[in-house]
């Protein structure tokens, strides 16, 4: 075999990538179990004391962290909402966009497109006063808006492009059968493309997980602080509480880790569908 | 009415809501963030006056602005040139089918979908001056004296800056370009060695000019995103070590939200944005001809 001569270089290689992604994981999930003693003893494998969930139930007992709870609680309803709310608008969005014959129908595509790049620090300082004026400072209601804005353009272009590969003359042939034109989404078009409306979903939950910017102008209190809002407080503060923090960060990863795990094969191939040429 | 235009309204009435929602928090944002750039509107200011375009006269005639700018330029090149090298190193070691390429497959997404706050967090526990990994791990081998505080280092925060980044996005150029990589037809590379090309001529002649177009949309997609994202930079460094890895986002978050001067922070947004737009325009004809 020709190919065997490269072949420990290929896996030197392939273990420095695996280090390179792995390594901040690893160490800040083993850390997170580690006593604040042993982290702060200047070694890596000789701790004193033995490995514990300490960390994790200090996390939710009172102290600096105590609205740790609240975070969690804040960040799930806002990103569970945001995400069904985007679904279905993407539905509904790119079944429009899909299905009817509108002349309009290249300009909101392309507006769409051209809205995801507008600089999110500059939007936010005027939407600041827009939701202000909405008396939605503060509120689920608001940081959800601004969530399903970040997460909308890419759902509808994604779910639109499974959308279109489905031929037409399936809608037609259900017609004749007598399905009405929203019968024809619910009961053909969306059990066929579920695998891309799944995408659209981890897309939009992730992003509302994840946001920063808009969270932290919108919250005002610990009543609609999220977790990364959350996250940079104890960051922040005077004494930072280190193993804390780790097991904190844990928590805060693991939802979109435990999705991505349930969905990795279907994120992959609707990421990547928009960007190889067919 | 016929049946036809029937069918279009219906059309329009069901994109009609999430159209509204758009022009309400993204359009007309916009548009208002331009027009109060010519004013001086701020937290002291709560009526604005038209000042013309005073705020983009003292911002162009302003240092620290070209320095900002000229770091978010090099933070773009580095972020997105690295990860362009390295997604592309990785996605051609995937297509190798070596073993045990299904576990990197799996994890290899894992960085692009944690947010960008616990990055960050892992990040600066790992940097820590006196007990993160880095550094004892530069004690144990000897090097004890290259040790530091990172972060707080200017001379080193922006690479650990553009290093997150990579951190961050190269997975995504990793399966975009892997799936080009699947798409180009074996044939292609049979008959390249039949006619006696070598590995590196196979790469430059086949390989990058097949994976011209999904490396162009991976690229401008970041070069926005790195040009726009204000996270990572903000909950690591602030803008700091004095300035030292300031770019144009974080310095509008600043303007408006830290000194509350509102018009001074659109009008760097506004500037911001007419560069990205011709990126943008650049991106849309790149999905459209895709489309026809």
């Amino acid at each position: 075999m020709k190919k065997d001569k490269n072949l420990w270089l290929k896996y030197i290689l392939l273990s420095l990538f695996a280090v390179f992604i792995l390594l901040p994981f690893v160490w800040i999930l083993y850390s997170s179990f580690r006593s604040e003693v042993d982290l702060f003893a200047g070694t890596f494998f000789n701790n004193q004391k033995p490995l514990s969930f300490d960390h994790y139930a200090s996390v939710f007992s009172s102290g600096q962290t105590a609205a740790f709870g609240t975070y969690l609680k804040n960040s799930l309803i806002i990103a569970s909402l945001s995400t069904v709310i985007v679904v279905i608008a993407a539905l509904f969005g790119a079944y429009a966009l899909s299905r009817f014959r509108m002349r309009l129908k290249d300009g909101i595509i392309v507006t769409m497109l051209l809205s995801n790049m507008f600089p999110q620090v500059l939007i936010v300082i005027p939407l600041f006063g827009i939701l202000f004026s909405m008396n939605l400072i503060d509120s689920y209601a608001g940081i959800i808006l601004t969530h399903v804005i970040l997460g909308l353009p890419f759902g509808i272009w994604l779910i639109k492009g499974y959308f279109d590969s489905i031929p037409q003359e399936i809608d037609e042939a259900a017609m004749i059968d007598g399905l009405r034109p929203f019968g024809v989404l619910w009961k053909i078009i969306i059990p066929i493309t579920a695998p891309g409306i799944v995408v659209a979903a981890f897309y939009a939950f992730m992003v509302s997980w994840g946001d920063f910017l808009f969270s932290s102008v919108i919250s005002q209190s610990l009543n609609t602080q999220t977790l990364p809002i959350g996250l940079n407080k104890f960051f922040g503060s005077t004494q930072i509480r280190w193993g804390a923090i780790n097991a904190a960060t844990i928590i805060t990863i693991i939802p979109t880790i435990i999705l991505y795990a349930f969905l990795q094969k279907w994120v992959v191939e609707g990421l990547t569908a928009g960007s190889v040429k067919g | 009415m016929t049946r036809e235009k029937k069918r279009a309204m219906t059309g329009y009435l069901v994109v009609a809501p999430v159209l509204l929602v758009f022009a309400l928090l993204m359009f007309y944002p916009a548009v208002k963030a331009f027009f109060e750039s010519f004013t001086n509107y701020s937290l002291f200011n709560q009526i604005p006056i038209f000042i013309g375009i005073d705020n983009y006269k003292v911002l162009i005639t302003d240092s620290y602005f070209w320095q900002t700018f000229g770091r978010t330029l090099l933070l773009v090149f580095f972020a997105v040139g690295l990860q362009y090298l390295l997604g592309m190193i990785l996605a051609l070691l995937l297509n190798e089918d070596l073993k045990g390429m299904k576990w990197v497959k799996y994890i290899i997404m894992i960085p692009w979908v944690i947010p960008v706050a616990s990055t960050v967090v892992m990040f600066d526990w790992m940097m820590l001056p006196k007990y993160g990994f880095i550094n004892m791990l530069l004690q144990t081998v000897g090097l004890g004296h290259l040790t530091r505080y990172w972060f707080g280092d200017p001379n080193f925060a922006f690479a650990l800056i553009v290093m997150m980044h990579v951190w961050r996005n190269m997975p995504f150029y990793t399966i975009t370009l892997f799936a080009g990589l699947k798409s180009i037809p074996k044939g292609f590379y049979e008959a390249a060695q039949i006619d006696g090309a070598n590995a590196w001529q196979r790469f430059f002649k086949i390989t990058l000019p097949q994976l011209k177009y999904p490396s162009m949309i991976v690229v401008v997609l970041h070069v926005l995103w790195t040009f726009n994202n204000f996270d990572l930079i903000y909950l690591s460094t602030g803008g700091g070590p004095v300035g030292a890895t300031e770019v144009l986002a974080t310095q509008v978050y600043q303007t408006a939200w830290t000194y509350f001067e509102y018009s001074k922070g659109s009008a760097l947004g506004i500037l911001m944005m007419a560069l990205m737009l011709v990126f943008s325009l650049v991106y849309i004809r790149l999905v459209r001809s895709d489309e026809a």
